[in-house]
């Protein structure tokens, strides 16, 4: 479910039981034109509802990264939140992007979920295989 | 005495019963004001209130899959159903497992876990049954919670007509 959706109350109770974060990446660099940031995140969203919706139960959104700065110091960016996210209770980090050319190696995220090279979505089988091995690795 | 009665009701001002002009002013101006404001904001209520007052018809039915398609082994379908939000009308594709009981009779489950809603899917484990993925729930084929879950699965509420299966609403589970 999206961190919006918990109510203060509900967090302590929630909590043993939503163990994975969705990290979202939308890769951005400023240079996009409004048409081309409005489809930027249309595609982020469509990705993001092959998790969101199907493994609302476990896994929290958190508000996306927008905005990519030089890759060497965004990578640092993504591990050193990733590390962050872990370190207040998360056991799984999960990144997502819509974007071809976003995948760096973070060793503090525990699985990405990217388009093919040719910007196909992956199928409902595949993510579901790739998450069920992460929860019974 | 009677005399000096009689002296003190000429002092006393005349009693009219007509309206006075500053009430009739008054009642003009108050009543086309009133009149002027409520031409205003009766409509603009009645248009905000407007998805309250609309008559909530039941779900529509949907054609899903052929009945002579259904067999004893539940088959995932996905079908669209058209959803009212207010003033938002959208378009969302819905999921249902559907499968005929021992004596013939065509069910559909809903597929969203009754422990937090994840999905579940039939059959992952080999047990003939159905699972969730997020924290191990289990449901027999009925629907009937098996594990985790305090609840059985929803059902979709299944019309047959013409050899073709309808699914319409969410109900409550009504085999397990």
């Amino acid at each position: 479910m999206k961190f919006s959706e918990i109510e203060a109350e509900q967090w302590e109770e929630l909590r043993p039981y939503l163990d994975t974060c969705l990290l979202p990446v939308t890769g951005m660099t400023g240079a996009e034109s409004p048409l081309e940031a409005t489809q930027c995140l249309e595609d982020l969203r469509d990705i993001m509802d092959l998790i969101e919706v199907p493994y609302r139960g476990r896994v929290v959104t958190y508000p996306a990264l927008h905005y990519m700065s030089e890759p060497e110091h965004f990578q640092q960016a993504l591990s050193s939140y990733c590390s962050r996210l872990k370190q207040q209770g998360f056991k799984y980090i999960i990144l997502i992007t819509a974007k071809t050319n976003v995948r760096f190696q973070i060793s503090e995220a525990d699985l990405w979920i990217t388009p093919d090279e040719d910007g196909n979505l992956p199928s409902d089988a595949d993510i579901n295989s790739k998450i069920r091995e992460l929860w019974h690795s | 005495m009677s005399n000096h009665e009689h002296q003190d009701s000429k002092h006393q001002p005349a009693q009219r019963n007509e309206m006075s002009r500053r009430q009739f002013l008054s009642y003009t101006l108050g009543g086309t004001t009133a009149f002027m404001v409520g031409g205003a904001v009766l409509p603009m209520v009645r248009f905000a209130v407007d998805p309250l007052l609309a008559k909530g018809g039941g779900a529509t039915l949907v054609k899903v899959i052929e009945e002579s398609k259904v067999t004893e082994e539940p088959q995932e379908v996905k079908f669209k159903v058209s959803q009212v939000d207010g003033w938002y009308k959208s378009e969302t594709e819905k999921v249902a497992w559907i499968s005929k009981d021992a004596s013939g009779k065509v069910f559909a489950l809903s597929p969203v876990c009754k422990h937090l809603g994840c999905t579940v899917f039939w059959n992952t484990h080999g047990r003939n049954e159905y699972d969730c993925p997020c924290h191990d729930a289990r449901y027999s084929k009925d629907g009937k919670n098996i594990t985790v879950a305090n609840s059985p699965l929803d059902e979709y509420e299944v019309d047959i007509q013409d050899g073709v299966v309808y699914l319409g609403g969410i109900i409550p589970n009504t085999r397990a």
